[in-house]
């Protein structure tokens, strides 16, 4: 016992949507919006994610618990970025002679131990 | 349900649909552990393109946005096909299901083409990490590292697409044979839900490595 099959149209407008997001996402990257361009470019790399998921791997017609499942997945993901991103930039690091995006110079408890220029 | 003298129900199931349940739990088991080991390296990508935020984004220079993009149009038609070879298997068309699979495996096969001729060039130009590598007017570590990410990640992800291929012909052979049916076609899904996790792997990719610093 298998899904009900998908309509035909939801899967080429899926597959219209991705093409889309693709050449937009190619579009906004040559577009200098400062420290927005990586949010836009993940922003779309995730819409276009979530596509996938939802229509063609049938998370749309998933049950509750495949979908808790597979939230609990990305969830863990999620921790792993994030605790890890907390740890790197709460700390002054010593061991980045060039300096880094999070290490700004103007930073005042950071000032004393890092070089005026990054990079 | 049709008769077959070989049935697709496993002696330890009770119904099609339990055994239905319990492979798609499995399978995105294995896919959400897939997403952790890509994970590390995303995490990798991120903590380093944030430590040297200018030598990566002279390294992502030199890549090929436009083989990326077609390379990006190639695999999401690809996740295209195989969504409709899971169709052809819900609806037990074995012949479309056939059809479609080596659809895919032949835009899978000119992805991994693209990305070889990408490769040679990194080759040719001394980008590949190493004692030959070579970044000129730039001191820091950062094209290096940003070097090293884009073989771990493309290369880990290129060798995730040739056991897809391999299992696409595994499951295409099988399909020529009849042994999916309108009741029974769960490894054709299977697949599915392999492919388009790849497919998504990629997505996330291409902006990260070949869109860094465009503008």
């Amino acid at each position: 016992m298998s899904q009900q099959a998908e309509s035909l149209k939801t899967y080429i407008l899926t597959f219209a949507a991705l093409m889309g997001l693709t050449l937009l996402t190619v579009a906004a990257a040559s577009v200098n919006f400062g420290s927005l361009n990586t949010v836009i470019a993940l922003g779309i790399a995730g819409l276009k994610a979530g596509l996938v998921l939802w229509f063609f791997m049938h998370v749309r017609h998933s049950t509750a618990l495949s979908r808790l499942f597979i939230a609990a997945g990305f969830f863990m993901f999620g921790i792993l970025l994030l605790l890890t991103l907390n740890d790197y930039i709460s700390r002054p690091w010593d061991n980045f002679p060039q300096g880094g995006a999070w290490i700004k110079p103007t930073a005042s408890h950071f000032a004393a131990k890092m070089p005026a220029s990054p990079e | 349900m049709a008769k077959q003298t070989h049935s697709p129900l496993q002696h330890h199931f009770t119904s099609l649909s339990q055994q239905y349940a319990a492979s798609q739990l499995g399978m995105w088991t294995f896919l959400l552990t897939e997403l952790l080991f890509f994970g590390g390296l995303f995490l990798s990508y991120t903590i380093y393109r944030m430590s040297y935020p200018h030598g990566f984004a002279a390294a992502s220079h030199e890549l090929d946005v436009r083989l990326g993009c077609i390379n990006t149009i190639v695999l999401i038609s690809s996740s295209l096909t195989m969504a409709l070879a899971v169709r052809a298997g819900h609806e037990g068309k074995g012949k479309s299901i056939t059809g479609f699979l080596v659809l895919t495996m032949a835009l899978g096969g000119t992805f991994l083409g693209i990305k070889s001729i990408e490769y040679a060039h990194k080759f040719h130009e001394h980008f590949v990490p190493g004692p030959n590598f070579a970044f000129p007017h730039y001191a820091s570590q950062g094209p290096e590292l940003f070097f090293s990410l884009y073989f771990a990640m493309t290369g880990l992800h290129a060798i995730h697409m040739i056991i897809g291929l391999v299992a696409l012909g595994v499951v295409a052979w099988k399909a020529t044979r009849g042994r999916y049916t309108k009741e029974y076609s769960t490894p054709v899904e299977m697949l599915g839900l392999y492919w388009h996790f790849v497919d998504i792997v990629w997505i996330f990719l291409f902006p990260l490595l070949y869109l860094l610093g465009r503008h």
